[in-house]
């Protein structure tokens, strides 16, 4: 049973007045103690705040402790259900923060798979559990009328649990997205409860994937399986640690060279091929564009493989159900299988990593696309940061090439500069993308390089003239 | 109850409690404590489950055991939620003042040669009904019979006016005791005492200034060494105990100093007079503050004040005595013994109000009586001359008592009292006034609910007042009456402490009439009374002031502290 409301806050307010963060920190306790830990712990702190109530230092936040003594015994009586309650409150606290992010993210349309993991790493930094992240995103996103990233563009998210029903779709090359169906009875029968739990399911994975790109989904997982509530958090670690256990067995050395991302990427600044292998073996920061030039296969069910003989999905009645609007994709998007089909449709023309150097004020660049598909699609255009839009956001089918107008806004962005990225996607899932690096000046320095040339032109004047004057005189 | 027997008059004060009592001879005197001292610190040490003790052995055990030390505990009472735990049991603020009660009430039963269990307790004017309430129940506990709860400035201004009947004049009571502050302003005419406007604030006193003192110190001390005397529950107890003790020498020299030795660091701090009144300026001025809104709330000027009484142990501040001396333009008196006067008052307080047939009242009646028909002696004509009437034997001083007032207060002497010359008692009626005001929830023309003050602050005791109301909705057949006390417009604001139900009353149509009457006695009990206009059903509830236990509670209390040892 939750904590009342009303002890929380109480508690909250104690805290702050102490200047802790919580009991657990006020009392020098570890979360995971034990109730009997904590019991004891309230008594030591008892003891000495009743010698200090009458101190001046103290004496607020004796007096407080000791009203609410027997509020906080009762509040860990089991420290676990505290601890739960406490990250939620945290969570709710910091909802309103991560969903100005969204909100901002969603001003430029759909989402891309950058941007969603990007968020991601927001919701961990504010504290808010996967379970929130995505009930947040789904909603806002259904809000906003627009859908999570296209095929290609997977937000990675942990295993659900098959509490909601869906439909198990095998791999099929499909090059449209689908949203899943809602639950339904027939979607409900194709569910196995009591089937084995796939090893490669449970760690969102393909078989053909290599070991290395499988490690680094599980210790992703792994990571946030531990922001789940105790209890929850514990099954699925042991679940995740015995599928790795497994596939680990399973791989031969020879999986760890073993290359799954399809045909190579091109350069486009030389035209010429970049080997799969070096651009996987060693993923260059941020590693999301890589994936994001990878899509995966549309269809793809998030607990299933994304291959041959995938295992139903077993029902995990303990986790939050998913709305059923939200497609849930794999988390195997990271570099990614078999070569998409699309893989070519667009070309951005120039580097697809730009740096540039801005001052105080906003400047503007063109971008030149090219759609080498027959007939050319429509497209819309993305940005990853705020400080970074592109015009137009919406391309209309049957032109090949269209000039965009990237502007970057240094007021918008953080002082030491960032990174943002710039992605243009095909109604058909196809896209590409360009990353801007951007670099922040000052105007001081702008105009300390203005004297400097300033100097420097007087000088070469100034010899200018000596030279003409020693000529003359001659 | 014989009209002789003792009432005690005590001062419960934050630090130091007093009592005393009125002789037959009408004169009141300061009992000494079994330590043979007339004040006793309110500071108790637990050093045993049911075992504690009382006053100056309790100081000393501050500083080796602090956890099991309580004191200041009268800035707790009437506080919800608000225990202290000692070898396994939950005490409330009550209850440990009770165990202080009852040691005062051991020790003046000793000294008096008999048990005595009438009492009149004091508090500050400022208190509310719940901190009264709690006071109230301690007595109760600690196996008193509380006759009445009179304020502090009351009791002071009777202990001050009982000999300074028949003039009229205006008396500023300053009370700056150890935990709490009243300003009140009297009027004394003829045989009657009267207030006239009070206020205060129940957490000022002289702690406060004994905190800053400490924390100028300490901090001191933490940018010396970076390391904090407050942190630890001992060096802190001892680091006050100097202070306390460099607050007390300013108040006679110019310059002190505090030691501070903790965690192998030594300090020695250099304390000026000037720097601590610097320090706790902003303390003095909240002093100055309340002053001027009680003239304001009396619609008095200083010139309007004839005479300053200075009451509480911290009016001997040199600071206190220059800003009265500065605001009203006049010395503070400074004849009584401002530790003593608050106990002294209440005992003569007692007799006044229980004792009407006081053998010394008595006499000042009959002595009145006698002038008044002018009757004369017989003369003696030559024969042999009479008989000298017998000399009573003096009376045998009790063990430990001081006999009269201390330090010029009004008092009776060994001598006039072994001469068995009938001192009379000057009868003094005196009046209190509400410090609260108190009011009633009602539903105003948009259905919302306000408060309503129906007895306002600074009225006088006893009151009455009536007033008509209405049922607000159609139908109703019960109707709930809820008293408010404290200042404030909606129910956030006060403190409701009473409800008053009439149920199975006819459906009323709204706006049918309804009478709510307030009775407020000197006794400190509020009636209430509710009638229904139309057919006169009526109920009636006596609001004693409640300090947060119920009566089993008080109950069990009593019978564990009559276990308690208590030295």
């Amino acid at each position: 049973m939750p904590i009342d409301t009303r002890q929380m806050e109480v508690a909250t307010e104690f805290c702050r007045v102490a200047g802790k963060g919580d009991l657990f920190e006020y009392l020098g306790l570890n979360p995971t103690c034990s109730a009997e830990e904590a019991q004891e712990a309230l008594k030591r702190k008892r003891k000495y705040m009743q010698g200090m109530q009458s101190n001046p230092k103290y004496k607020t936040e004796a007096v407080q402790f000791i009203k609410n003594y027997t509020a906080f015994q009762a509040m860990l009586v089991d420290p676990s259900v505290y601890a739960r309650d406490l990250a939620n409150v945290h969570e709710r606290k910091n909802l309103p923060v991560l969903e100005m992010s969204i909100k901002s993210a969603l001003k430029g349309g759909d989402l891309s798979t950058e941007q969603v993991d990007y968020l991601r790493r927001n919701a961990d930094q504010l504290g808010i559990g996967e379970d929130t992240f995505v009930g947040t995103l789904s909603k806002l996103i259904n809000e906003a009328g627009t859908k999570l990233p296209a095929g290609n563009r997977q937000p990675s998210l942990p295993p659900m649990p098959s509490s909601v029903p869906r439909t198990v779709t095998p791999t099929s090359g499909q090059k449209t997205l689908e949203r899943d169906p809602p639950p339904s009875a027939s979607a409900a029968k194709t569910l196995d409860k009591d089937a084995p739990d796939d090893p490669y399911a449970v760690l969102g994975a393909r078989r053909d994937m290599a070991l290395a790109e499988i490690r680094e989904l599980y210790h992703d997982r792994l990571r946030r399986a531990r922001t789940l509530p105790r209890g929850q958090g514990e099954v699925v670690v042991a679940k995740l640690e015995a599928a790795w256990t497994r596939v680990a067995e399973q791989s031969t050395p020879a999986d760890l060279s073993r290359r799954s991302t399809g045909p190579p990427a091109r350069d486009r600044e030389t035209g010429s091929e970049v080997s799969g292998q070096s651009s996987l073996a060693a993923p260059t920061a941020p590693p999301v564009r890589q994936r994001a030039t990878q899509p995966l296969r549309r269809g793809t069910e998030e607990f299933t493989p994304v291959g041959e003989g995938s295992a139903p999905i077993g029902r995990r009645a303990t986790m939050p159900t998913v709305p059923d609007h939200v497609t849930i994709r794999s988390a195997s998007i990271i570099p990614g299988p078999a070569a998409p089909d699309n893989a070519g449709d667009i070309e951005i023309r120039g580097a697809a990593t730009r740096q540039v150097r801005v001052m105080e004020s906003a400047i503007t660049l063109p971008l030149f696309l090219l759609f080498h598909v027959r007939p050319p699609p429509s497209a819309r255009v993305t940005s990853s940061a705020a400080w970074l839009t592109a015009q137009p956001q919406r391309l209309d089918a049957g032109h090949e090439d269209h000039q965009l107008t990237i502007r970057i806004d240094p007021q918008s962005m953080p002082r030491d500069g960032g990174s943002a990225t710039i992605t243009v996607t095909t109604e058909a899932g196809a896209s590409a993308e360009v990353t801007f690096e951007v670099e922040r000046g000052s105007e001081k320095s702008r105009t300390a390089l203005y004297i400097i040339l300033g100097l420097f032109a007087l000088l070469v004047a100034l010899a200018l003239v000596y030279l003409i004057a020693t000529l003359a005189l001659a | 109850m014989a009209d002789d027997d003792i009432v005690l008059g005590i001062d419960l004060g934050t630090t130091f409690s007093a009592m005393s009592w009125v002789n037959k001879y009408g004169k009141p005197e300061i009992i000494m404590n079994a330590e043979g001292k007339p004040t006793t610190p309110s500071v108790l040490h637990f050093y045993d489950q049911d075992a504690c003790v009382v006053g100056d052995e309790a100081v000393k055990m501050v500083v080796i055991d602090p956890a099991n030390v309580v004191r200041f505990i009268k800035r707790h009472m009437g506080e919800e939620n608000f225990t202290m735990e000692f070898y396994g049991r939950s005490y409330t603020p009550q209850e440990i003042s009770a165990l202080v009660l009852r040691k005062l009430k051991d020790d003046a039963s000793e000294i008096l040669g008999q048990d005595v269990t009438d009492a009149v307790v004091t508090v500050p004017a400022y208190f509310n009904s719940a901190q009264r309430g709690a006071t109230s129940e301690a007595g109760t506990i600690a196996g008193l019979n509380v006759l009445s709860i009179i304020n502090e400035p009351t009791a002071a201004a009777i202990a001050y006016g009982v000999d300074q009947l028949g003039a009229s004049r205006n008396l500023m009571v300053f009370d700056l005791g150890g935990g709490t502050f009243d300003v009140t302003v009297m009027a004394i005419q003829g045989t009657k005492l009267s207030t006239i406007a009070s206020d205060g604030n129940a957490e000022l006193g002289g702690k406060d200034w004994d905190d800053r003192l400490v924390n100028y110190v300490a901090e001191e001390f933490l940018q010396k060494f970076q390391l904090d005397p407050r942190d630890d529950a001992i060096a802190y107890q001892e680091l006050y105990e100097r202070c306390l003790h460099a607050k007390i020498t300013l108040s006679s020299k110019d310059r002190t100093v505090v030691p501070v030795n903790y965690k192998g660091h030594r300090m020695v701090s250099n304390v000026e007079r000037s720097l601590f009144e610097e320090v706790t300026r902003d303390l003095a001025e909240q002093c100055e503050h309340t002053s001027n809104i009680v003239l304001e709330k009396g619609n008095l000027t200083w010139p309007d004040i004839d005479e300053i009484l200075l009451v509480g142990g911290s009016t001997r501040m040199p600071m206190i005595r220059e800003l009265l001396a500065r605001m009203s333009g006049k010395i503070p008196n400074t004849n009584i013994n401002p530790d003593e006067c608050v106990a002294t008052g209440a005992a003569l307080a007692g007799v006044f109000r229980h004792r009407p047939n006081h053998p010394a009242l008595i006499a000042k009646r009959q002595g009145i009586v006698e002038r008044a028909r002018g009757v004369k002696k017989p003369k003696e004509d030559g024969g042999a001359p009479p008989a000298p009437k017998p000399t009573p034997p003096p009376p045998t001083a009790p063990r430990g008592a001081v006999i009269g007032l201390a330090d010029g207060g009004i008092g009776a002497t060994a001598a006039s009292a072994a001469s068995g010359k009938m001192n009379s008692l000057n009868d003094m009626e005196f009046e209190d006034a509400t410090t609260h005001p108190l009011g009633i929830i009602v539903l105003d023309k948009q259905r919302l609910e306000r408060v309503v003050e129906l007895i306002p602050e600074g009225t006088r005791l006893p009151h009455e007042f009536r007033g008509r109301f209405a049922y607000a909705y159609d139908n109703m057949t019960a109707v709930r009456v809820e008293v408010t006390e404290g200042l404030g417009s909606c129910r956030d604001e006060v403190t409701v402490i009473g409800k008053v139900e009439v149920t199975g009353l006819p459906p009323r149509a709204k706006g049918t009439p309804i009478e709510v009457f307030y009775s407020y006695g000197v006794d400190q009990i509020l009636q209430v009374r509710v009638v229904d206009v139309q057919s006169g059903t009526s109920r009636q509830v006596d609001i004693t002031f409640k300090g947060g236990m119920s009566k089993s509670e008080v109950d069990a209390a009593r019978q564990h502290a009559r276990k308690m040892l208590v030295d």
